[in-house]
């Protein structure tokens, strides 16, 4: 088998395709044209993690004759333990009980729901208990009020709120990665220290600590343990909405770890896929075996469907390739290639916005590396 | 243009930027791009914002954008309409900076103007500013063969003599004849547009465009990624220019990939550690891993810096106003070369622009350089 592979996409399908690739000893280039969906996401791995009813799932295993559709049971669990190892390879630790009972952690609206493998920063906890939120006038993406609200409807227990002023050089254009890059540097973070303590008064010490995922970029589990150490109690992150800084970091801290391994991370718009390769728009061929890992944010993109058709995700129509490249402007594949692979949000039969993106991630990812795997031995 | 007003509120753009992190005054490229576009050119509002000054214009924004929206290049169109407001002598700095061609006819270097003066001209006191360092006469010289043209940009005919004078002696090593394009100075514009001075950007590309032209060359190599980008990039798209020639690269792309087994063969840097920072426009116009690559062909270990963006961005760092926010992405160069903790510490970092090389060396105070002067060094020792 070729040595040679192209991903095409740098949303997490392609990351972590090229990731297994590493791993097996392949050479890798990963070519894509924009960024992809990790800063949409604040980090946590969840799919069918509500039953048909949309009713939260306690335990995976509830969904054994979903998920089974899909994968074996037992693949599964193993590419489950997988993800988690990428991650921590890349330098994301992760909260772990692998498939035994999904964690608990709060979303961006205040609500518990159950969640699959959660990052270090974020809170998660396996029994809901009584929490502590602080956060800022100008975090435009929390309404602690309603946050708070929520909190108490969906988990039975108290959630103490502290709403504080914003920093004196807050202006109403920041984002979220304002508010980070500001707790990236010094003063940032002794204003944060100094304003914590202010806040805490009268708060109970035994409650976690819960701020809006906010609290630095490069840096977050340092910040979060010299504050945690400061304030004696547990400091830990809930969620916001995009720009995400869960997503962003994990996306971060992939990319660098990939180029540092030796993987080429070019950009470029692929418009042709053939048995030679990749075909860019500005003339450059990449030759190897091709994964086309093209997803598409907000559902807009291209979902290439098994049959070789290609849908536009963004107005549902249906692209017949009839053989001419002008035909399909944005991305064709050559009728007689069989050189390539489809994974990701590109890779249909799973609904992402339903049942969650990053199940259909690992689970199409998955499917494609144990046929790679098979195909492999089967020539040896 | 076609994706002008496609933005689909994703924020992926503020994700990207480096500015956004490091100033808490700057609006961000969804704010001051396709926000500002929609109620300013759409919608006939006039107002500007001023922090569209402190935008780097490293692209990385639109790199990013799922919806294929030209953001940086709207912000540039807000930078030109902000000129206005920004005071006459900020603007003639501007005028002068948008033709560095020029500023390199001067017989002295920038590092010899007096820090008095740079204040007075509204110039960053903390800069370092580049030392004279020509392109070396005999090499003006036709060659009749012209297999190969080699872009002389800017910088590296005045600042990057020695630059040159390597890629063209590996090439002359691979069996390369080597005509250096443009014959006289030129621009390839990339300054004035970053400035916010598109008029200004259209006449110097298109000067550049006809000097081309004057000496064609079918296969032109770059030094730096900035020039690369434009030049292959901008022009059709943005500045009304095609292509002026079938193939335009990077130098370090066009070795790795030409350059023979026989070749490498004669350099063993077997071990060592070799920093690699591609520029965020490096990143914008091809992608990571060139350099890498050219490295690992001597047989040392690439180590990628691991940063967007080191906040030299051309000019962008030479400007008073911007030398807070150059000097924190510096700084950040430096905690990310920190972060790598390495043993010993390596000698060079290899850098895919002159500017950002000087840049990285003063913060990071490892020698950054050209991936050809590098490997010349390596070819030459003793
Ligand atoms: C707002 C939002 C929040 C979400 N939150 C979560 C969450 O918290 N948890 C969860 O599990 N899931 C979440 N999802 C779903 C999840 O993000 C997606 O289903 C999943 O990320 C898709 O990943 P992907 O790698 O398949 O595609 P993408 O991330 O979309 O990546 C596609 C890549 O392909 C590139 N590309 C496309 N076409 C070409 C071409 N022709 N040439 C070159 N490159 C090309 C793109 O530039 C991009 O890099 C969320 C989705 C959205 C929209
Ligand atoms: S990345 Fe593109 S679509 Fe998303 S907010 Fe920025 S300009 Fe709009
Ligand atoms: S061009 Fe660079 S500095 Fe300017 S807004 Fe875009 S990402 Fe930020």
């Amino acid at each position: 088998m070729s040595r040679e592979w192209v991903v095409v996409g740098k949303g997490p399908s392609g990351l972590l395709s090229a990731s297994l690739l590493l791993d097996a000893g392949y050479n890798v280039t990963v070519v894509s044209h924009g960024q992809g969906s990790f800063p949409l996401w604040s980090g946590t791995l969840d799919f069918y993690s509500v039953d048909h009813k949309l009713r939260p799932v306690t335990h995976p295993e509830d969904h054994r004759d979903v998920l089974s559709r899909y994968l074996s049971y037992d693949q599964w669990l193993s590419g489950w333990d997988t993800w988690r190892q990428i991650l921590a390879g890349i330098g994301v630790e992760t909260q772990v009980d692998v498939m035994a009972a999904n964690l608990l952690s709060p979303t961006a609206t205040g609500v518990l729901y159950p969640r699959y493998v959660v990052p270090n920063w974020q809170y998660a906890c396996r029994i809901p208990e009584p929490v502590t939120v602080v956060s800022w006038h100008g975090i435009a993406d929390l309404d602690l009020e309603s946050w708070t609200a929520r909190y108490q409807l969906s988990s039975g227990l108290e959630a103490q709120a502290r709403y504080r002023p914003a920093p004196g050089n807050w202006s109403p254009r920041w984002t979220a990665l304002h508010w980070a890059g500001f707790f990236d540097t010094e003063v940032g973070m002794d204003w944060l220290m100094h304003d914590l303590e202010q806040a805490l008064v009268g708060t109970d010490a035994q409650n976690p600590l819960l701020l809006p995922q906010v609290i630095g970029i490069r840096h977050t589990e340092q910040l979060l343990n010299r504050l945690s150490l400061a304030l004696g109690r547990k400091v830990k992150e809930i969620p916001l909405v995009a720009p995400a800084l869960g997503g962003i970091r994990i996306q971060e801290r992939w990319q660098k770890f990939l180029v540092r391994q030796g993987v080429r991370l070019l950009t470029g718009e692929a418009i042709r896929i053939s048995n030679d390769g990749v075909w860019l728009t500005d003339g450059r061929v990449l030759a190897g075996r091709t994964v086309l890992a093209t997803g598409g944010v907000l559902g807009g993109g291209l979902r290439v469907n098994w049959d070789h058709t290609v849908t536009n995700t963004a107005t549902g129509e249906t692209i017949l390739w009839s053989g001419d490249p002008e035909d399909l402007p944005l991305l064709s594949i050559a009728r007689d290639s069989s050189n390539y692979d489809v994974v990701g949000r590109s890779s249909g039969r799973w609904n992402g916005d339903l049942h969650g993106g990053a199940g259909q991630v690992l689970g199409s990812v998955l499917k494609w590396w144990h046929s790679v795997q098979q195909e492999v031995s089967l020539a040896k | 243009m076609l994706n002008d007003d496609a933005c689909l509120k994703c924020s992926l753009c503020i994700a990207a930027c480096p500015i956004v992190r490091v100033d808490s005054a700057f609006s961000g490229p969804k704010a001051l791009g396709p926000e500002w576009w929609r109620s300013a050119v759409a919608a006939d509002f006039q107002q500007t914002d001023a922090s569209v000054d402190d935008c780097t214009f490293c692209q990385l924004c639109e790199e990013a954008c799922p919806a294929q929206v030209p953001v940086a290049h709207l912000i540039a169109q807000h930078k030109d309409r902000h000129r206005r407001y920004r005071s006459k002598i900020g603007r003639l700095r501007d005028f002068a900076l948008s033709h560095p061609h020029w500023i390199g006819r001067l017989p002295v270097g920038p590092d010899k103007v007096p820090r008095l003066f740079a204040t007075a001209f509204r110039l960053s006191r903390k800069a370092d500013y580049p030392k004279k360092n020509r392109i070396f006469r005999s090499l003006h010289q036709s060659v009749p063969n012209r297999e190969i043209g080699l872009f002389v940009d800017c910088f590296n005919r005045d600042y990057g003599g020695e630059t040159v004078k390597a890629a063209v002696w590996i090439l002359n090593q691979l069996g390369y004849q080597v005509q250096l394009v443009p014959r006289d100075a030129h621009c390839c514009g990339a300054a004035a547009y970053a400035s916010g001075r598109l008029q200004d950007a259209k006449d110097i590309a298109a000067s550049t465009y006809d000097a081309l032209n004057r000496t064609p060359v079918s296969t032109l190599l770059t030094l730096n990624a900035t020039c690369d980008g434009t030049i292959r990039d901008e022009w059709p798209r943005y500045l009304g220019l095609d292509s002026p020639t079938t193939v335009v690269m990077p130098w370090t792309d066009w070795i790795v990939s030409h350059a023979p087994q026989e070749f490498w063969a004669q350099v063993s840097e077997k071990g060592r550690q070799v920093l690699v920072h591609t520029t965020c426009r490096g990143k914008v116009a091809q992608g990571e891993g060139a350099m890498e690559q050219l490295a690992a062909l001597t047989s040392a270990i690439p180590v990628p810096l691991g940063i967007a963006c080191c906040g030299a961005a051309g000019s962008y760092a030479f400007k008073a106003e911007h030398e807070d926010a150059a000097a924190a992405l510096g700084k950040s160069a430096k905690s990310a070369l920190e972060e790598l903790c390495l043993t010993p510490e390596p000698e060079s970092m290899l850098v895919d622009s002159g500017t950002c090389a000087l840049h990285l060396h003063q913060y990071t105070e490892v020698s950054a350089l050209h991936p050809a002067l590098w490997l010349y060094q390596r070819l030459n020792k003793g």
